[in-house]
């Protein structure tokens, strides 16, 4: 046997899991050729240091933790399966996740590549009208107008009170109209809060729609918690670098993809707005904004949070609802899944009912737009 | 009269028939090494423990259609694989090399390293033998993650060729030069940390 050959079964000599005749003929080539010897020595000492590196304690509620997490699926399962009437085979769903999380790099690539259709489309379709503010959120179950300013409120005194530079803002007046953005460079006195509020997507209704994909032959609904914002950044790219930063440092999930190349937004002055669609650990969430806040006021990285429609022009009805429409069969079934996946949500698809905010849900569908804001 | 150990083959076939603590004795008989494999893999107890819990929760909705045509421990750790790599890929867009934050968990006010050697003693052979075992993670952890899971998988928890192979769906061909290729890698690393085999 050539001395190649006989390297390859160092690994199993060293651990003793040779055949003996095998291993017989190993002891032999080794005394013969000490530097061969050294190697395996080398190679059996480094072994032992790793296999000694040691196992850590695994904590005596783990069995307790793994049944209490199946409960909640098997919950959340059977909610969905109440909630909706054209719920997906559970098969299907598990395909599609499994397929996006996995770790096989082409499968993944397809997956993101899927919810990039499916987030790009779902805001090509006009949500605006319904998508409720962040801050909102924990109000949904009240689903009024008062919850609503209420939580206005506990945004704004979670943020510094330093001025705000005149940000670009909508109203249901002016939705309609170009976004007046601010014409100064922003400074870091006048920076202000960098995120002041989770806005409700009223500049989706700027959005051209696909018309190749929309249309009325096919409609479902979706009802899930998921919160929109747009930052105006005279750096958008590193405002999205920063976004994409905090929303791993809090553990959360980029849908926009691996790539994060394509999806965008453009408004009727035909700029085009990147879009990240991220989720976040619902028990994260303000701790999320808090950070996002300090991160990108610190890095002087935004100029303006675009505030849109008053909280109170919104029907509490529509809370959360986002509504495509899709003539194509296999676009919809595809979208209704990648939706479900993104919101844990519930998923009709008689385009009439729909679940209220799935109590449940375990990460929090978080839309944020990055507007170019005018240097200089 | 002590019970005959149940192969996990048996187990699976039980909890298929609806004995939910089959499914139970498979979580207590691979718990340790899916945790291990993920903290070794992400360096934080809390995200390997959510990756471990997590793996078992997939599994345990998967196991109908668990085909039998691997090992249970092996699709197991399989699993837990997807999950560490989709937790990596987010950690990776936090831009921050946790490599360094391994030295900065030992000096600073994280004890991650430190939780992850075995207890603690005063003896003095044993400080120096937890020392290097300090230096062989920092430098395992070092490594490209290709290179990591099969030193993590072959020399660390001791899987064989086959298993290993399986875990990381490659072939046996590809796992042993990768293999080689990632001691090779390391001996350099731990020859940086003062850790040499020559």
């Amino acid at each position: 046997m050539s001395k190649l050959k006989y390297a390859e079964f160092y690994d199993l000599y060293v651990e003793g899991r040779l055949e003996p005749e095998l291993r017989k003929k190993i002891d032999v080539y080794l005394a013969l050729d000490p530097r061969a010897a050294r190697v395996v020595d080398d190679l059996r000492r480094m072994k032992s240091d790793l296999s000694s590196v040691g196992s850590v304690g695994v904590p005596d509620d783990f069995l307790g933790a793994v049944r209490e997490k199946i409960r909640l699926q098997e919950r959340q399962i059977a909610q969905g399966k109440r909630r909706s009437d054209g719920a997906l085979p559970r098969e299907a769903l598990d395909s599609f996740l499994s397929g996006l999380f996995s770790g096989s790099r082409g499968l993944l690539a397809g997956a993101c590549a899927l919810a990039l259709v499916a987030g790009g489309f779902v805001l090509f379709s006009g949500y605006g009208t319904s998508v409720p503010r962040l801050s909102q959120v924990a109000m949904f179950r009240e689903a009024s107008a008062d919850s609503k300013a209420a939580s206005m409120k506990t945004v704004a005194s979670a943020t510094p009170s330093a001025p705000v530079p005149a940000p670009a803002r909508e109203t249901d007046q002016n939705r309609s109209e170009p976004t007046v953005r601010t014409p100064a460079p922003p400074s870091a006195e006048a920076l202000g809060p960098a995120v002041e509020g989770f806005t409700d997507g009223g500049s989706v209704a700027e959005t051209k729609p696909d018309t190749q994909i929309l249309d009325k032959a096919v409609q479902f609904e979706v009802r899930h918690d998921v919160s929109k914002m747009v930052l105006n950044s005279t750096k958008p790219d590193e405002t999205r670098k920063a976004v994409e930063s905090m929303v791993g440092r809090f553990q959360g999930r980029i849908l926009s993809g691996e790539k994060r190349k394509t999806l965008a937004s453009t408004s009727k002055s035909g700029q085009q707005n990147h879009l990240i669609i991220a989720q976040v650990r619902s028990d994260r969430v303000d701790r999320f904004m808090k950070d996002l806040n300090h991160e990108l006021a610190s890095a002087h990285l935004v100029a303006a949070v675009r505030d849109q429609a008053p909280a109170s022009a919104r029907s509490p009805s529509a809370n959360g609802a986002i509504t495509v429409d899709s003539h194509d069969e296999e676009m919809t079934r595809l979208l209704q899944m990648a939706a479900l996946s993104a919101t844990n949500s519930a998923v009709t698809n008689d385009g009439t009912t729909g679940s209220v905010a799935q109590p449940g849900a375990e990460f929090r569908t978080i839309i944020i737009e990055i507007a170019a804001a005018p240097q200089g | 009269m002590k019970s005959v150990e149940r192969t996990d083959q048996t187990l699976v076939g039980l909890f298929l028939e609806g004995d939910q603590e089959a499914f139970d004795e498979l979580v207590m008989r691979h718990k340790s090494v899916a945790f291990n494999m993920a903290y070794q893999f992400l360096h934080n107890h809390e995200d390997a423990m959510e990756v471990a819990q997590d793996a078992f929760v997939k599994a345990y909705f998967a196991l109908p259609k668990f085909r039998g045509d691997s090992e249970f421990r092996t699709w197991l750790l399989s699993i837990v694989r997807n999950l560490m790599l989709n937790r990596l890929r987010a950690l990776k867009s936090r831009r921050v090399d946790k490599t360094v934050s391994l030295q900065d968990d030992r000096e600073g006010e994280g004890t991650a390293l430190e939780d992850r050697l075995p207890a603690q003693s005063n003896t003095t052979r044993e400080v120096l033998h937890n020392e290097r075992s300090r230096l062989i993670l920092k430098a395992v952890n070092r490594l490209p993650v290709r290179f990591r899971e099969v030193v993590i998988l072959r020399d660390i928890q001791g899987l064989t060729y086959e298993e290993a192979a399986a875990v990381v769906s490659c072939e046996m061909g590809t796992l042993k030069s990768r293999l080689a290729r990632a001691r090779e890698e390391l001996r350099a690393l731990l020859q940086v940390e003062g850790v040499s085999y020559e």
